[in-house]
């Protein structure tokens, strides 16, 4: 069975799906109302069109408003131990966007083991600065002080990756310009539309030039789900007979994992993101779904 | 016998956690949490007004 075609049906779905608020826009006047469930996949808490917000977003927004977070810890204990990575590969919108970027101009490659190495601590740095910096404005509200600092911090100060995140720019930020005919374009944000043009390019750009590139180098979700993919009940199996250790699925990874350095019996890896893709390549069906 | 050999410490692991998300959603269920990032949502939409 190949898994790739089923993936693909499943991520447009889920694309669909997680904005189908969009309807409400639409001649047909759709009344669909939020779910308000964190979901560990990017889909941007300031958008009208998403279903639900992000759980990356609700974690900043209920820590930096004092609150503590119960939902979203469970959410990521609930499919982080359960499916690890998976959602990245099979349903997030901003995944199936760059995976969409890579077939289009069938230019995605490799980087060198070296700068992929390296590059993949960057979203733990950026996880770690995005939930300190929501961690220590919580806790001035809390205790009523730096209300001059908070103030100035503007619009990150309620989350300081969300202004940001592809996913709120994408369908949150630019639909609403779009509908207001451009009213939100204050020249207060000027800085700010230029980091999130930047963000874009990254995210566009990148995509098309190395698979997955948001995923694996700047996703600070999939830097905090990363932590739980090590040890989830689901997992990959190379059987140890039919694999002949060809590097067919090592070439076929969009996140570059090194496969065949992990053990035969359940590979966790932290990137793995369960695309399958290394199981549609072998050659000789050695790689599996396992719990 | 074989299913209990497969049973390791990150299995353990994995199953405590998943335990611990279950509890503390039904915490987060008691005490309205939905309607808490529901308020919270309403209040931070649109953020760049």
């Amino acid at each position: 069975m190949r898994y790739r075609p089923f993936r693909r049906a499943i991520q447009l779905a889920s694309f669909m799906l997680l904005n189908v608020l969009v309807l409400n826009y639409t001649p047909l006047r759709w009344r669909f109302s939020g779910l308000y469930l964190p979901i560990p996949v990017l889909i941007g808490i300031s958008s009208d069109v998403s279903v639900s917000p992000g759980l990356l977003d609700v974690l900043q927004v209920t820590l930096s408003n004092s609150m503590i977070p119960l939902s979203a810890i469970a959410a990521t204990l609930i499919i982080g131990s359960t499916l690890g990575r998976a959602l990245c590969g099979w349903v997030c919108p901003i995944g199936f966007i760059q995976d969409l970027a890579s077939a289009l101009t069938g230019k995605a490659g490799m980087v060198s083991r070296v700068t992929d190495a390296s590059g993949k601590k960057v979203k733990y740095a950026l996880l770690s600065m995005v939930m300190g910096v929501a961690g220590i404005v919580g806790l001035a509200r809390a205790h009523g002080v730096g209300v001059s600092h908070i103030e100035a911090m503007g619009v990150i100060s309620n989350g300081p990756f969300i202004p940001f995140s592809p996913d709120n720019i994408l369908f949150g930020q630019i639909p609403r310009i779009i509908v207001e005919g451009g009213a939100p374009l204050s020249r207060d944000y000027v800085a700010l539309f230029a980091v999130q043009g930047i963000v874009l390019l990254l995210l566009f750009w990148g995509g098309a030039s190395v698979t997955r590139f948001w995923c694996r180098y700047l996703c600070p979700l999939g830097g905090l789900m990363a932590a739980f993919a090590r040890i989830s009940l689901i997992g990959l199996r190379r059987h140890p007979t039919k694999c002949l250790r060809c590097p067919s699925c090592e070439r076929a990874c969009i996140m570059e994992v090194k496969i065949l350095g992990r053990p035969w019996r359940k590979l966790n890896d932290p990137d793995c993101i369960m695309c399958m893709e290394c199981a549609d390549a072998c050659p000789y069906g050695a790689i599996k779904p396992t719990l | 016998m074989t299913a209990l050999k497969t049973i390791n410490a990150w299995r353990i692991l994995a199953a405590a956690l998943l335990c611990l998300g279950l509890i503390m959603l039904h915490l987060s269920m008691k005490r309205g949490d939905v309607q808490m990032v529901k308020s919270i949502v309403e209040r931070y939409v649109p953020i760049f007004h």
